[in-house]
This record gives structure tokens, sequence and C-alpha cells, in this order.
């Protein structure tokens, strides 16, 4: 069965061509002189803001003025919202800007300045290019493609992640985090006086929390894990949504100093490898799963998730024991939303 | 015919009006196509349409003729389309409230179904990841190989199978509920034509979960 593709009637396709070349001589088609990048032997992705869409928005060109809409004078493309939450399209990323909030995109559309306030950013799959950043504070967000948030209040940056995964950067310290999960930078005083190195382990620089379920996908247990996209992503942020939706345990450090992997890390990379070899991923999360500490929930939970998304006749079992070892864990209530799917 | 296309594109970019009209004429029906796969209708085309071109036309410097002109401006739809989607709420259609197909065999009672079959495959597409939705629409709805949606998606061939196998598991459970949905489907599958063209079996993506890529 197909289904025909309806034309566009004549009247639709004049309007269209007149708002194309009214958006073109507006400039919204400029092209600034980024170095063209090959992607995959032949994709080039758009270097420069396309469309900004004005919805409250107040566009503020830098370096001078510019000329173009949105579009500034260095080839960045800066967006203020006013005093009502803002959009924009920047590209192939979309921003929904709170009150107040200013971002600025760089010309080739690789990373991006939370100014002030705060944003969802919801970005494109990235593929082999060069993960999405997202600059705040001293924070840096690197995205392949997934809807996060991004917000600072002067010196204090919070990053909340919906869909996907994402890899926070502060002051030296890497922390991932997937969807449903938050970090937060310290508050402004603890970061005037710098912890010592000693002390890293017991004081994390940055804490991740849950935030509660995924909300960005509305079909159950089947859309979550894209188990084929190693190929696709850096290595170092896998697609998948679910892999590390399980959650971080708060007292977790981002800075492991000794020789062995620490839980944390062996959970991480276990994530990480999941898409690639799940098998293994399993086996390892089980074996976590019995050590003690924090990160056996998690990894008993990640084990029940996964299991159920390749269909392995454990995976209830492995729920309902996540759900009596931890019946009010972080993730009791995706244990329970999975377990509610494999029934109906 | 690639010398053709760079040369327009060249013209174009420099801002040759002639040559820009020119290549939206020639580029608007590809460009329409594939948003409409993937979007399902012409609701909202007319601002995906002129996000596309506006992107078509900022990057054409960068256009080098190492795929035809048509399938690069697939591409930079695709994307818009994502973004599209991305926006977009699910839309709100109950799945449960539905009556049997209508009897196949006459042409008008075809033509029906198939409106309402795809109006509820998109509903439940709608429903889903963009990027399963993107992959099946281009793949099974539209029927280009795994190959040219993993270009024009810039993902790998295992990638797009999975998604393509993943958007279909979604669609089969929903069909449990939904026999218009459910009459689609056998149709499609009875339809499909292979692994690396058009459709693909679930046992050739299933295995792909379990392959390192």
């Amino acid at each position: 069965m197909t289904f025909d593709v309806q034309a566009l009637s004549a009247e639709a396709w004049t309007r269209v061509e007149r708002a194309v070349w009214e958006r073109v001589d507006a400039g919204e088609a400029a092209r600034e002189t980024a170095p063209v990048r090959r992607r995959r032997g032949w994709l080039v992705w758009p270097a420069l803001a396309a469309a900004v869409a004005l919805a409250a928005l107040v566009v503020a060109l830098s370096g001078g003025g510019g000329g173009h809409s949105g579009v500034a004078g260095d080839g960045a493309t800066r967006v203020a919202a006013g005093d009502a939450p803002a959009e924009a399209t920047i590209g192939d990323v979309y921003l929904q800007l709170d009150a107040h909030a200013r971002v600025e995109v760089d010309r080739a559309i690789e990373h991006a300045t939370v100014d002030a306030g705060g944003a969802w950013f919801t970005v494109a799959p990235r593929g082999a290019r060069t993960p999405f950043e997202v600059r705040a504070g001293d924070a840096t967000v690197r995205v392949v493609g997934t809807r996060f948030r991004v917000a600072r209040s002067d010196e204090q940056v919070t990053v909340e992640v919906e869909r996907g995964v994402v890899e926070v950067e502060w002051r030296g310290d890497t922390t991932t985090l997937g969807a449903g999960q938050r970090w937060e930078s310290p508050a402004t005083a603890a970061m005037a006086t710098p912890s010592a190195p000693a002390t890293k382990a017991e004081t994390p620089p940055g804490t991740a929390t849950e935030t509660g379920t995924e909300t960005g996908t509305e079909t159950g247990t089947e859309t979550g894990t894209e188990t084929g996209t190693a190929s696709e992503t850096a290595p170092t942020a896998p697609t998948s949504t679910r892999a590390a939706t399980a959650a971080v345990p708060t007292t977790a450090t981002t800075a492991p100093t000794a020789k062995h992997p620490s839980d944390r890390e062996r959970y991480e990379a276990l994530a990480a490898v999941e898409a690639r070899d799940p098998a293994a991923a399993m086996a390892g999360y089980l074996d976590l799963a019995d050590h003690a500490g924090p990160w056996a929930a998690v990894a008993l939970f990640a084990a029940g998730r996964l299991a159920m998304d390749r269909h392995d006749p454990r995976a209830s079992a492995l729920l309902d024991r996540y759900l009596h070892q931890f019946p009010t864990g972080p993730n009791a209530a995706d244990a329970h939303q999975l377990l509610r799917g494999a029934q109906r | 015919m690639r010398d053709r296309d760079v040369s327009l594109a060249r013209r174009a970019s420099t801002g040759d009006r002639a040559a820009q009209r020119e290549l939206f004429a020639a580029q608007r029906a590809a460009v329409h196509h594939t948003l409409f796969r993937i979007l399902g209708s012409n609701r909202d085309i007319e601002d995906a349409l002129q996000d596309a071109f506006v992107e078509i036309f900022r990057a054409l410097p960068s256009f080098r003729g190492d795929s035809s002109l048509t399938r690069w401006c697939r591409t930079i739809a695709t994307r818009v389309a994502f973004v599209v989607i991305s926006k977009r709420r699910p839309s709100a259609v109950s799945l449960e409230l539905v009556a049997e197909p209508p009897a196949a065999g006459a042409d008008v009672g075809d033509a029906a179904f198939a409106r309402e079959a795809a109006r509820r495959l998109y509903a439940a597409l709608g429903r889903m990841d963009a990027k399963l939705r993107i992959a099946f629409a281009l793949v099974v709805i539209d029927g280009l190989s795994i190959a040219e949606v993993a270009e024009l998606t810039d993902s790998s061939r295992v990638a797009v199978k999975t998604r393509v196998w993943r958007a279909r598991r979604e669609l089969v459970r929903r069909a449990d509920k939904d026999a218009v949905l459910r009459t689609y489907l056998e149709r499609a599958a009875g339809a499909g034509t292979g692994t690396e063209t058009g459709t693909e079996t679930k046992s050739d993506a299933e295995q792909d979960t379990e392959v390192t890529p």
C-alpha cells in the first residue's frame, strides 16, 4: 500500500516562494566564511543560523550591528528573550528560552554560550560531526543529539536532560547525564574556595540527581534504547536514551583517583558499551548489582531495563528484585512503569 | 549532471536570483516530497518548506557535487523535518476507539482505507522518537533503500535498519488495538522487498541489534 504525496496548491507554492525570497533578502540565508567541513564524504551541515523564529524574541547583534537579522558581525547568532519565553531555530538546534534568557550560537553551530538565564536545547543527531557544546560559566555540556536544558544564574549552572545523554565538563571534571538526570555546579560560595585534591572524592564538584521519569518519550518501554547507534555517535556519548536513565547517586564523585575503576566508572563504562555489546553490559550490570553501595541499585535497574528492552525473560524478575531491594530507589517509578508495560 | 548541479549551486550561492529561482523550481518537488513523507501531510508544511529552502540557499557554497543536488537538498529537508517533529507535541489520537477496516476490493474503498491508514500510521509515528519516525517514513513508506536513508540522515546503515525495526515493532504493538493499522502493516509486510531496498525483515534488524556495528 502506498500513500500518495498530496500536491501543494499553486497558491501555496506562491506563498512559500515569496516567503523564501523575503527571508533570503533579509539575510537569513547569508553565509559566513566559516570553513566547510566534509562529513561522511558528502554531507555538509549548514554553518550559520537559518531561521530564527521571533516569537517574543529580541535578536541582539554582537560585533557592532552586522545588518542581517540574528547574525552578528562575527558570525555568531545571539538570541535574547524579552519578558516572555521565546523560541528560536538556529540551524538544526531548536531553542526554547526562558524569559530574559540570552544565548549565543557560533557561526558553525558547533557550540552555544548561555550568557544568562536558561534554555532548553533540542539538538538534531550529530552523526559523525563534533558533538554540539553548550557553555555556561565554567561548565561545558557536550551532546550528540538530544534535548536538554542549561541554565545559569551568575556562576551557578544547572543542566537537565530530557532525552539522550550529555557530558558535562566542569573545571576539569566530567559527569555523564542521561535522560531525567540533573546536574548542578556548586554554589558560588563553595566555588570561591577550590577543594584540595585529597578531598575531591568526598566533595564532588558537580552533583547529579534524578529529576523524575523520562519525559521525552510517550511510547512506554519500546522507545528508549537505540541499539544500533554505536557506529553513528561519538564514542564518549552514546545516544541511547535509556543507557543512562538509571539515577546517579548523589554521593558519587566525578573525579575518582583510585587506580582500580570505581563503581561509578564501571557503570559508565557499561552504559557506554551497552549499544555495542549488550550481553557484556548485562553481565557487568549484574556483577555490579551484587556490590554494596549506591551503584548497586543503579546497575540492578539498568540490568532490568536492558533485559526488558531485549525481551530477556529475566527482565521482570530483575525489576522486581530492584523494587524489593530498593522500594524507594530513584528508579522505582521507572521500574514500575517498565513492569506495567510488560504486562500490557 | 553533476557539473550542471555544481554550476547552478555556484551561481545561486552568489545571489543570482535567476539561478536561485531555477534551483527552487528544480528542487521544490523533491524537498516537498521528503517533507511530506516524514511529516505525513501538508499541514504546517509551508513553514517547513521555507525553512528548508533558506537552509539550502545558505548552505549552497558548501555544495561540491559529491552527490546530486537533489539528494543534497533532500538531506537538508530531512534535517528540517527533524526539527519540525521535535517541536511538535504528539498527536492525541485515540487508537482504542477504531472500527474494523472497510472491506478491500473496490477502488473507492481502497482509497478511503489508504487515507485512514495513513492518518493512523502517522498518528502512531508521531508518538515515536523523531529518528524512528524518519527512518520508517523514508524506508517503508517512501521506499528508499537503507543506504539512501543512511546518507540522508547521516547515520550508519545499521542504525537505520534498527530504527526501522524498532518503529515497526512499536507499530505492531499499537496495531493490537487498531485494526486499520494492523491491516496496513500486514499489507506492508506482504510487499516487503528485502533488507537493502525498502522494507526489511525483522530478523535482519534484530540481528543488527546484537552485533557490534
